[in-house]
């Protein structure tokens, strides 16, 4: 009994070891890739980057805004908790987004602050703040509803999405502390 | 492995104490059933061997029973179509179905049975749609995930875990509309054993309905807002129009047979006390669950609720089935009719046996107030006459007197090639006007009731009894709404 | 287009007791054609049927069209009725070729609150029971009709009720789940911040039915009934 689990766990931490999997970028994005979208975005240290430059990688993706006290930190700490995992099996592998949906009031400092609050490593995490015609068409490609409402606050719809190194979602986690293992299986799936 | 060992046998102890403890409770508990489980222990979710499409029917059909003993994967492909149907005779209105009735399609599933639902918003629709099937557990009852816009299809799962007999409908806003139109039906989960075997199964839902017109008023009617706010219905119905299960739409049985009726109610806004005139339910499951009550005259039918009533008819006749808050039954429509054929039995029900004169101290008879008759077209000749006629037939006298003239044995007398109309047409038009009681006889039968007088315009009174003249096998002719003016009292 | 000098509008749901603002705008009179979206795709491959790409649009894209170029033989039945079956990709690329843009769903209301003869007949329930029995009857059996069918309102814009759904810069502000009965008190772990946004107007089932067409639409979609028409902001100077 006891050797079987010894080689069971040695097959395990081996599988675990396995080298980095390249991902190719296609020459043209499938019809139904969001890097089909030309829209250019500013990054938390005001770089100017197309969505396209995020391909060739699987990201985990979700809409957020910077002064929102309810959901969006608990999104962020959702997408931590896949990427504690996901780190684990795929160091640095896999890039993190959080798209604004308030470009009036999140500016790159702003996006860098947050960034700096929670604690992401900005090797890996990537914040984006664009102008409200492209937000309001990212959000549409991603399924994500929005309002702005009271006191400065917007409702929204919370969806965390695995997009596949060509840029097509793959997996999309809707509400707020889900059990994320049907997200790290999407991930896994793409690794296979 | 020593503790478990341990364990098991603390168990038996226990168990021991426990029986011991049961044995001696059932000694005063009488007739308390002490095996019975614990409802809310969780549910043991079965193994899923294959696969099937669900038979769906429509009303008032029952797909067969179950005969499945294993939990399988059922799948449900239910279209929403919004279509003008016939809600009374001359009378139409946009119902919003599921599969293209009022009440939707019946579903059928087996306890334990892992659904996957389909539903399709057809590309013609206007508005989207959903379902909220009360057998779900889980949120919303599906409504969010089948959320569907036009032209469009979405696909959820849910194992049915409690068996009952539950309400479907559609939960998008605004709610009340779309309930108001007609989108609401039966889903039917079997107990796992099986239900007892009968001989005919019928579905009957109920719904209320709110018009632009009040009922009757001939033409395309529209949903009227302010009606369902104040819960004023003009119709109240058994799937979803006037005469959906009288004349050649009754539900049929034979002497004998064991009938079960699954009723449902759609809403949205009435209670049902469902009755059947002339039978005792021998057994009702109250509320669609798994209690067993018996000898029930009426049953409570609650809004989005249902009920499972089961009798064995032993004598012929015609059943009619209504909801007992009387004045929607005969002024709004919910009349339905079980033919029962068969060999008569004359221990248990003897028809009339005796007919005596009785003189009551006074005489009172009944009397409605004079209302307000609205304006209205006037038949130019004797074929409209005829044509309008027939309209005011339906919304008024057919419940009573059958949609073939017939009328009903024992209760009330035929018009079809009536000697006592033909002899005297005005007469029959006084009753119209002014009601009728005592005995009277018809083609050579007695009857002893009630008829009230009909609150209807001369115009209208002319136009129906021409119509009646003109039809059933009669002798024909034409009154006047003038005459009508004159008959009244 | 029209000129509509703006003021405000009381949305169906919202919390704050404020109207939103509505600023002036140009509303086009009726909404687009057939004919005015085939020349649009004749001069922008990308949007032919066929030829957009899955992103931007669902399987039944222009269904109606026999081909990507061409209304085919009932031309002349549908040239000159809305154009439907488009996406709000499609419908937002369109306005904005044409330098114009989708209007946002507060002037839309604004500019649908006009009945024949009121710039707000939001209160007249004659008015919207009116509209209401159009939302009640289904597309079957009859094709739509040409634009300018319905009535012309107080600003001089046809066809705002009675003839197809529009769609709207920002439809998916429309946070229903679908399940309007918990809308009353959106859950909050599905939209963050929605706390009780009771419906202001709740015997206005005409608000009502548009705001569930809107949320139960994806940008992608294409419709049988959705068409829509542009708007263009008023330079002040």
């Amino acid at each position: 009994m006891k050797n079987i689990l010894v080689i069971i766990s040695m097959i395990l931490l081996l599988s675990s070891c396995h080298s980095k999997k390249e991902f190719k970028i296609p020459e043209q994005f499938p019809d139904n890739s969001i890097f089909n979208l030309t829209s250019e975005w500013k990054t938390q240290d005001g770089r100017i980057v197309p969505l396209k430059d995020f391909g060739g990688k699987i990201n985990v993706a979700a809409m957020i805004f910077t002064s929102c006290r309810s959901a969006c930190p608990r999104i962020t700490a959702d997408i931590q908790r896949i990427e504690t995992e996901v780190q684990k099996k795929h160091k640095d592998e896999v890039g993190f987004l959080l798209i604004s949906m308030d470009p009036d009031r999140d500016t790159p400092e702003k996006l860098k602050q947050f960034a700096l609050d929670h604690h992401l490593d900005l090797s890996r995490w990537t914040l984006l703040t664009g102008n409200d015609d492209d937000v309001m068409e990212l959000a549409n490609v991603l399924d994500v509803r929005f309002k702005k409402s009271v006191e400065n606050g917007i409702d929204h719809s919370n969806v965390i999405h695995v997009v596949d190194p060509a840029g097509v979602i793959v997996h999309q986690q809707i509400g707020l502390a889900v059990d994320p293992v049907e997200t790290l299986n999407a991930i896994e799936k793409l690794y296979e | 492995m020593k503790p478990i060992k341990q364990n098991r046998f603390f168990l038996l102890a226990v168990l021991v104490v426990l029986t011991g403890v049961f044995a001696l409770q059932s000694c005063n508990s009488g007739n308390k059933e002490s095996t019975e489980t614990d409802q809310l222990a969780p549910k043991v979710m079965e193994k899923i061997v294959g696969e099937e499409v669900a038979v769906l029917t429509t009303p008032p059909m029952v797909p067969p029973p179950i005969t499945r003993k294993t939990s399988t994967k059922v799948i449900v492909k239910l279209e929403i179509i919004e279509k003008e149907m016939r809600m009374a005779d001359g009378v139409t209105y946009t119902f919003w179905t599921y599969g293209g009735s009022v009440p939707g399609k019946f579903i059928r599933v087996r306890e334990g049975d892992f659904v996957e639902f389909h539903l399709e918003n057809n590309p013609n629709n206007k508005l989207p749609h959903n379902i909220d099937l009360h057998a779900v557990t889980g949120q919303g009852g599906g409504a969010a995930a089948s959320f569907t816009a036009p032209g469009h299809e979405s696909v959820f799962s849910f194992t049915a875990m409690n068996p009952g007999l539950y309400v479907y409908h559609c939960a998008t806003a605004p709610v009340g509309m779309h309930i108001a139109n007609g989108m609401y039906g039966l889903i039917l989960v079997e107990p796992k054993e099986g239900m007892t075997p009968v001989d005919k199964e019928f579905y009957v839902m109920q719904g209320d309905f709110y018009t632009k017109g009040s009922y009757g008023e001939s033409g395309h009617q529209s949903f009227n807002m302010d009606k369902a706010l104040t819960e004023t219905p003009d119709y109240v119905l058994f799937n979803g129009s006037v005469g959906s299960l009288t004349g050649d739409n009754a539900l049929k049985a034979k002497v004998g047979e064991k009938i079960r009726l699954f009723v449902g109610n759609g809403g949205p806004n009435l209670i049902s006390s469902f009755h059947v005139i002339g039978e005792i339910f021998d057994n009702v499951y109250p509320e669609g669950g798994t209690t067993l009550n018996h000898q029930v005259q009426t049953t409570i039918v609650p809004s989005g609720g249902s009920a499972i009533t089961e009798f064995r008819v032993d004598v012929p006749g015609n059943y009619i089935l209504v909801d007992h808050s009387i004045f929607r039954t005969f002024n709004k429509g919910s009349l339905g009719i079980l033919k029962v054929d068969g060999e008569g039995n004359k221990d248990i029900y003897s028809g009339k046996l005796d007919d005596r004169i009785y003189q009551p101290e006074s005489g009172a008879s009944q009397s409605m107030p004079n209302e307000a008759i609205p304006t209205e077209i006037k038949a130019k000749n004797k074929d409209e006459r005829i044509t309008a006629g027939k309209a005011v037939f339906a919304a008024n006298c057919q419940p009573c007197h059958q949609v073939d003239g017939k009328g009903i044995a024992n209760a009330f007398p035929p018009l079809a090639g009536s000697d006592y109309l033909n002899a005297n047409p005005l007469r029959a038009l006084g009753h119209v006007l002014n009601g009728f009681s005592g005995e009277v006889t018809v083609n050579g039968v007695k009857y002893n009731g009630v008829m009230p007088k009909q609150t209807i315009s001369d115009e209208a009174a002319a136009n129906v009894v021409t119509y009646v003249l003109n039809s059933f096998g009669n002798k024909g002719g034409e009154v006047k709404p003038e005459q009508a003016k004159s008959a009244r009292k | 287009m029209v000129y509509l000098k703006g003021g405000t509008y009381v949305p169906l749901y919202s919390l704050d007791t404020l109207k939103s603002i509505v600023k002036p705008f140009q509303m086009d009179v009726y909404p687009v054609t057939n004919n005015q979206y085939l020349s649009f795709v004749l001069k922008n491959e990308n949007w032919q049927k066929g030829k957009a790409i899955q992103l931007f649009t669902d399987s039944t894209y222009l269904k109606h069209w026999a081909t990507s170029w061409s209304l085919g033989k009932d031309s002349n039945k549908i040239k000159n009725a809305p154009v439907v079956n488009v996406s709000w990709y499609a419908a937002k690329k369109y306005c904005e070729y044409l330098g114009k843009r989708l209007p946002t769903v507060a002037e839309w209301e604004f500019a649908a609150m006009a009945s024949e003869t009121k710039a707000n007949a939001s209160t007249d329930s004659g008015f919207y029971q009116k509209i209401v029995d159009w939302y009640a009857k289904p597309n079957h059996n009859h094709t739509l009709g040409n634009i300018g069918g319905t009535f012309k309102n107080f600003y001089g814009i046809w066809d705002m009720h009675g003839l197809v759904w529009e769609w709207t810069q920002d439809f998916n502000s429309a946070l229903t789940s679908g399940e309007s009965r918990s809308d009353s008190s959106l859950d909050k772990d599905l939209f963050c911040g929605g706390g009780a946004v009771n419906a202001k107007n709740l015997k206005n089932y005409a608000a009502f039915m548009r705001y569930a067409m809107r949320s139960s639409l994806k940008a992608k979609y294409s419709v049988g009934n959705l068409g829509f028409r542009c708007v263009k902001d008023v330079i002040v100077h």
